[in-house]
């Protein structure tokens, strides 16, 4: 029988740093076994990653599948992110998935994809956006929004602004406060949703970030004429197991690192209403 | 019994008796089994930390100092072992454990060493004042969860089979002629029925009842006293949420471990980000009532309830799940 608690060890391919050293630092850590990714995964899903001594923690998978590589953006914030800000290219790394179900990127084909990204919340949705990036003859579009505290939080900075030079989806940045030099949008993301007011004809929404940005983006989606199966979310639950046993991610009961972390707005009503952001 | 058992040569636990932190022990060589099992002799800890101990090593590392990561992986296993005399709430408890932690993917540690457990459960002579089996879809006579099913009648013991699991066990039994047979069963029943309980409540409308409950008021209510010690889950027969932690050795090696863990810790469900689903305790006691009423059921098809009463009995501010959920859930 395989023990699911036996990580596999592999390496850190390459490492990109995202935003500058500080309490808040964003490392992007490329991870591959012999070429190869260690494991196969879909858009959305999650792996346990490994600091020995210190613990694990859930980290989603932050590109689309690809079978080479699997990519973590990882937020210095607890125990186990802050020992894994000293990783170092060419070192080992343990992680074990993947887990958790995924965003239903079949099912979408045909339609415009809108992401709607919060901070460090980027990250799961960046494993759809890619997807469709690399597959633009299956969608009718792709619009981003992303914001961050400050131009300095903002990650993936390349990437985006290479998607918008040529015009693989139209991005719409933002950053919470002004700042000089910066010619994008200023306000909450949801601001710069509702200025932009994407059509929701023949679209589907998906949207991460902090539980406010969450819950607020999901307002603007619903007043843009979005209907609930049209919005998807992935929540963010304390994991410790990550194959539905430990007992402390539930909604209801569904176990969100098993039938989790991707909801669409209308099974997440259907559940209690704990699944929904707080207010 | 005891002969027939002594042969097999597998450890055999049994009750401690009533109240003991014992819990189940091992029966000392030559030691006499149980004759009649009841509130009287139920202990105050359940057996399911002989599957799933509080504290079991899930692996070992060691790590290079230029980086290398050696994982060993832990052996969950255990000598061969029967629990004899569990009341039928402690029987029971063993097939909410079995479909929380095998179904789909198998938890290792309970996995590995659940495989190497039987369990002879015995029909229950004295319901307790906070027991109440009858309202979660059990009995005193109930063999949910037993591999055998032993009934004390008088001098005598009826033996019934519920699984193959023992089936080793079963043969000495039949050879010596303890095995009873269906007219025999039948006949001794009558003499395990239950006393009128304390708490009863309808299990069919519990469901859609405790559904429709979810943003009640009462929760505040019932929670008040709470002082979120999780005594009422660390003594469940059925309770199973865990941590996983890493114990450093040194700098380069440790274990990781798995723990038992309460849904009523404030911490339980705290993200790093701060973000907490779960952060009022009438939320972590309304987690726990439709984790085992509601969320479970729909899961597995039965309660994570067996009725023993012992979150009641050990409860030091008195918070009563049974009431709680006539409340809720519509009583009789």
């Amino acid at each position: 029988m395989k023990d699911e608690y036996i990580p596999v060890v592999t390496e850190v391919a390459d490492i990109r740093t995202e935003t500058p050293p500080g309490d808040r630092m964003i490392r992007t850590l490329r991870v591959q076994k012999e070429g190869k990714a260690p494991f196969a995964h879909l858009p959305g899903q999650c792996a346990m990653i490994s600091a020995f001594g210190r613990g694990e923690a859930m980290i989603s998978i932050a590109c689309p599948p690809n079978g080479e590589y699997l990519e973590f953006s990882i937020l210095l914030q607890g125990a186990v992110t802050t020992d894994l800000q000293y990783l170092e290219k060419g070192e080992k790394i343990a992680l074990r998935g993947p887990y958790g179900n995924s965003f239903p990127v079949d099912e979408w084909k045909g339609r415009r994809v809108i992401v709607v990204g919060g901070g460090i919340g980027i990250a799961p949705l960046r494993s759809v956006y890619g997807h469709v990036v690399r597959h633009p003859a299956d969608y009718a579009g792709l619009d981003i929004f992303y914001g961050a505290r400050d131009s300095q939080s903002i990650i993936y900075k390349q990437e985006l602004f290479d998607l918008l030079e040529k015009r693989k989806a139209n991005v719409h940045l933002s950053i919470d406060r002004p700042e000089p030099g910066w010619n994008h949008f200023v306000g909450f993301v949801a601001a710069n949703l509702t200025r932009a007011a994407p059509s929701p004809q023949n679209a589907v929404a998906i949207t991460c970030g902090p539980p406010i940005h969450i819950t607020v983006t999901l307002d603007v989606l619903k007043k843009l004429g979005f209907s609930e199966d049209q919005v998807y979310t992935t929540l963010e639950r304390k994991m410790k197991c990550g194959f539905g046993k430990c007992g402390r991610c539930n909604i209801g009961e569904v176990y969100t690192c098993v039938k989790g972390p991707v909801f669409s707005l209308a099974r997440l009503r259907r559940l209690l209403p704990e699944g929904l952001p707080d207010k | 019994m005891e002969k027939a058992l002594a042969e097999t040569g597998w450890r055999v636990m049994v009750p401690s008796g009533a109240g003991r932190k014992g819990g189940y022990v091992e029966l000392r060589a030559g030691g006499r089994l149980p004759r009649e099992c009841g509130d009287h002799t139920k202990p105050s800890t359940p057996p399911k930390g002989l599957v799933f101990p509080n504290n079991e090593e899930l692996l070992s590392y060691v790590l290079g100092v230029k980086g290398e990561i050696e994982v060993g992986p832990a052996s969950h296993t255990m000598a061969r072992t029967v629990l004899y005399g569990t009341p039928p709430c402690d029987t029971a408890s063993f097939r909410a454990l079995d479909s929380a932690l095998l179904k789909d993917m198998a938890e290792p540690g309970y996995a590995g060493k659940r495989g190497l457990l039987g369990v002879i459960g015995m029909a229950c002579s004295r319901a307790g004042r906070w027991c109440f089996c009858t309202s979660v879809g059990l009995s005193p006579r109930s063999n949910i969860g037993a591999d055998l099913m032993v009934y004390p009648d008088g001098d005598d013991l009826l033996v019934e089979r519920v699984s193959d699991r023992l089936d080793g066990l079963w043969k000495r039994l039949e050879a010596g002629a303890a095995g009873a047979d269906e007219k025999a069963l039948r006949a001794v029943e009558g003499k395990f029925v239950p006393r009128v309980l304390n708490f009863v409540f309808e299990a069919e409308k519990l469901a859609d009842a405790l559904e429709k409950a979810f943003g009640s008021p009462y929760w505040k209510e019932f929670s008040e006293r709470c002082v979120s010690c999780g005594i009422c889950t660390f003594l469940c027969p059925t309770c199973h949420c865990f941590d996983i932690t890493d114990v450093a050795k040194d700098e380069l090696s440790g274990k990781r471990l798995r723990t038992w863990d309460t849904c009523q810790f404030p911490e339980f469900t705290g993200e790093t980000s701060a973000h907490n689903p779960r952060k009022e305790r009438w939320a972590r006691q309304r987690q726990r009532v439709l984790h085992k009423f509601l969320y479970h059921p729909r899961n597995h098809g039965h309660m994570m309830c067996t009725g023993c009463g012992r979150c009641i009995r050990y409860c030091p501010v008195d918070i009563n799940i049974a009431e709680g959920v006539m409340r809720l859930g519509g009583s009789k």
